[in-house]
């Protein structure tokens, strides 16, 4: 069977129905990946992404095209109660068109804690390790080279480096077409991206899967736990809906992001007799802290996190360091989105634009939040812990004195009303109290769990090889496995265990 | 300040009942005869209503008052919100998002216009408001003891900041050099060349 990729907008109006043994739904990081595999191993599969299919030449570097072309909800998306923006992707590759192409592996720590507290024995690290090798070869994973450290990263780096935190170079999968443009998160009009879109959807349909862009599954219909089919909506251009796409198929895979999976098992009414689909949310809720620079720095040019500092992260469980410091900088309008204010006041911060370097604080969180259906609206629900508060403060005290130690003028953290910090001895203003929901700007770019992986039925919504526990032609092969937060990037990690779990659905499929 | 039109409870719920009881308190202000519910008075250029695509008239004129004040520049070498067509970007996005966000988006306007001034202690509806009293307005919402009304502050000034720096005339003024696509790559600086250190330990 040969593949295809097809644009849903250009198939018109209408209803179709095709038939294949595994549909995919959800064409990000996990999506992709699994799609392949299961391509790879002689299987029919199609894939459905609701987003676009986005080509170099469609990233114009402009923050009002690209935000709501390539994040969900436009980009506005926030918790119930508005006072955390949580970024999740959109379109054919899903964020790792957005993401800045970090690649670290899910920790041992972390991988220790899913076997002993939530019975998945089989997630060895001497299982593990070979896959994660596998996708960073198959992603050209490697450490970022010297000649891509921006100046912010360079400063960032000046600054562990006087204080002797602990930190270092990370890794990423760009290839030699990258010129530094710093539009990463725009999506990279030189595709420089060892992508989802870039490496594994081309590899997906030289295997034979059909892939649809523009096609947004609205259900999962299940009877008596049998796979009846998965219906989607073919959208046009502007999103409206143009006609349906039925695929009947042996086994489906969710993909749809930590918000995107669960909301979609819920809109189908998935059997879950414990209510387990949509709990425990994890985001790694981030604050950012600017430094004020004498010296120009134009932090928007170049790759914008090569460096990390990792003094206040401990991934054993019970740590008091759950923090992840990198280099975090934004175009204008995330900028002055920032930047407590408004009028002329912002306008006089935004003046600095140039001579600023901001950090994100970004907690490994033990708050769990959930993703519910509101009629038709998808409900986001995080309330940071104090605990988690306390990391927050944590971090941004630790960045605030890394900034300083490089030579920050000043420190602003944004926090209404703002902290402003010139010397260590006023970095006692940065206190837990400060983090409470609306009161610090906080954003969260990795939604993770709400049908996270278990051993017991009462407490998970699949088990350890991504398998639903009551339906078992139903697969999750996103970072909505996750039983906990990682504690850094998830893509590798998501790329890795959609591998996994895809090369189990062959198994199950074959034996069936 | 308070948000005499809401109950505190109200803060405690979700958006949806935020924004629904924001405006049944703002209606029930209007009957008691403290706030005149406007409907008239919010007429644009036919050309501008014609264009228009999410908003209404009068929601679109609620935006252009924000934008005035949110995005107002400190020196006149920067254009003003409407020199960049601010109102009119945000009734671009807004016909973008799905129809429970508009919805939401919307009533958050009214409660903008109708309610907060009174709240704030202003008897006129925002858009007729002088612009230090409209500031006024903004701040109680900014630093309201209501969480979800400075989380509705905030989505308010992420549209109004995006629809403001999209646009290159704002660039200059902050220094910025905007795309680099169909230019020259290069101008950063590498850490190399600024003779950092490089250290491999990492986690």
């Amino acid at each position: 069977m040969s593949g295809k990729l097809v644009r849903g907008r250009a198939l018109g109006r209408g209803d179709r129905t095709e038939s294949c043994d595994v549909v995919v739904c959800g064409a990000g990081a996990g999506g992709s990946m699994a799609a392949r595999e299961l391509a790879r191993a002689g299987l029919e599969v199609v894939l459905l992404e609701e987003g676009g299919d986005h080509g170099p030449g469609d990233f114009t570097q402009r923050e009002d095209e690209m935000i709501p072309e390539l994040f969900a909800e436009l980009g506005g998306r926030r918790t119930e109660d508005l006072a955390v923006l949580v970024l999740s992707g959109r379109g054919l590759g899903g964020s790792t068109l957005h993401n800045t192409n970090l690649c670290k592996r899910i920790a041992p720590e972390i991988l220790a804690r899913w076997r002993d507290e939530h019975g998945l024995g089989g997630l060895r690290d001497d299982v593990l390790a070979p896959l994660f090798a596998e996708v960073e070869r198959a992603l050209s994973v490697r450490p970022i080279p010297d000649a891509h450290v921006n100046r912010a990263n360079a400063i960032f780096q000046r600054g562990l480096e006087a204080l002797g935190f602990r930190g270092g170079r990370l890794s990423h999968n760009r290839d030699a077409r990258c010129v530094g443009s710093g539009f990463c998160e725009l999506g990279c009009a030189y595709d420089a991206k060892l992508n989802a879109r870039r490496v594994l959807i081309p590899e997906a349909v030289a295997a034979g899967a059909r892939v649809y862009s523009d096609a947004r599954v609205e259900h999962v219909r299940i009877e008596r736990g049998v796979l009846r089919h998965v219906r989607a909506t073919t959208l046009d251009a502007a999103g409206r809906a143009l006609g349906t796409l039925t695929i009947r198929a042996r086994a489906v895979c969710l993909a749809g992001s930590a918000i995107g999976s669960a909301a979609l098992a819920l809109r189908s009414e998935l059997h879950d007799p414990h209510g387990q689909i949509g709990r425990r949310l994890h985001i790694h809720p981030g604050a950012a802290v600017a430094g004020v620079f004498d010296e120009r720095v134009d932090a928007w040019r170049g790759i914008p996190q090569s460096v990390e500092c990792t003094e206040f992260l401990d991934l054993r469980a019970g740590s008091d360091k759950r923090v992840w410091l990198v280099p975090s900088f934004a175009h204008p309008v995330g900028t002055a989105a920032q930047i407590p204010g408004f009028g002329p006041s912002l306008f006089r911060q935004m003046r600095r634009y140039g001579h600023l370097v901001a950090l994100a604080a970004m907690v490994h969180d033990e708050t769990e939040g959930r993703v519910a259906l509101d009629g038709g609206r998808v409900r986001v629900s995080y309330v940071p812990s104090a605990d988690d508060r306390a990391q927050l403060a944590l971090g941004a005290k630790g960045a605030a004195r890394i900034l300083l130690a490089a030579g920050a003028r000043e420190v602003l953290v944004p926090a209404m009303p703002a902290i402003r910090i010139r010397a260590e001895r006023d970095l006692a203003q940065i206190t837990p109290e400060r983090f409470v929901p609306h009161d610090a700007r906080l954003t969260a770019v990795h939604p993770m769990g709400t049908l996270r992986m278990g051993r017991d039925p009462a407490e998970s919504v699949v088990d350890e090889r991504g398998r639903h526990h009551f339906v078992r032609s139903l697969y999750v092969v996103d970072g909505s496995l996750f039983p906990t937060s990682i504690g850094g990037p998830p893509q590798l990690g998501i790329y890795t265990f959609a591998m996994r779990v895809a090369r189990g659905v062959v198994d199950d499929l074959r034996g069936a | 300040m308070e948000f005499a039109a809401q109950p505190a409870s109200a803060s405690k719920g979700g958006r949806r009942r935020f924004l629904r009881v924001g405006l049944v308190g703002g209606a029930a202000l209007a009957v008691g005869g403290v706030l005149a519910w406007h409907t008239r008075g919010y007429e644009v250029p036919a050309e501008t209503a014609r264009a228009l695509r999410a908003l209404g008239p009068k929601e679109f004129l609620v935006v252009r008052a924000l934008a005035a004040r949110i995005v107002r520049p400190d020196a006149p070498d920067m254009p003003s919100p409407d020199d960049v067509g601010v109102a009119a970007f945000v009734d671009g996005l807004v016909a973008r998002l799905d129809a429970a966000n508009r919805s939401d988006l919307l009533r958050l306007l009214h409660i903008v216009e109708h309610v907060m001034p009174p709240a704030s202690g202003y008897a006129s509806r925002f858009t007729q408001l002088p612009g230090p009293a409209q500031d006024a307005v903004l701040t109680s919402m900014m630093t309201s003891r209501v969480p979800l009304l400075r989380g509705a502050f905030e989505a308010l000034k992420s549209l109004c900041v995006m629809g403001y720096f999209r646009d290159a005339r704002s660039w200059a003024g902050i220094g910025y050099d905007g795309p680099l696509a169909g230019r020259p790559a290069g101008g950063w600086t590498s850490a190399a060349s600024l003779g950092a250190r490089v250290r491999t330990r990492s986690r």
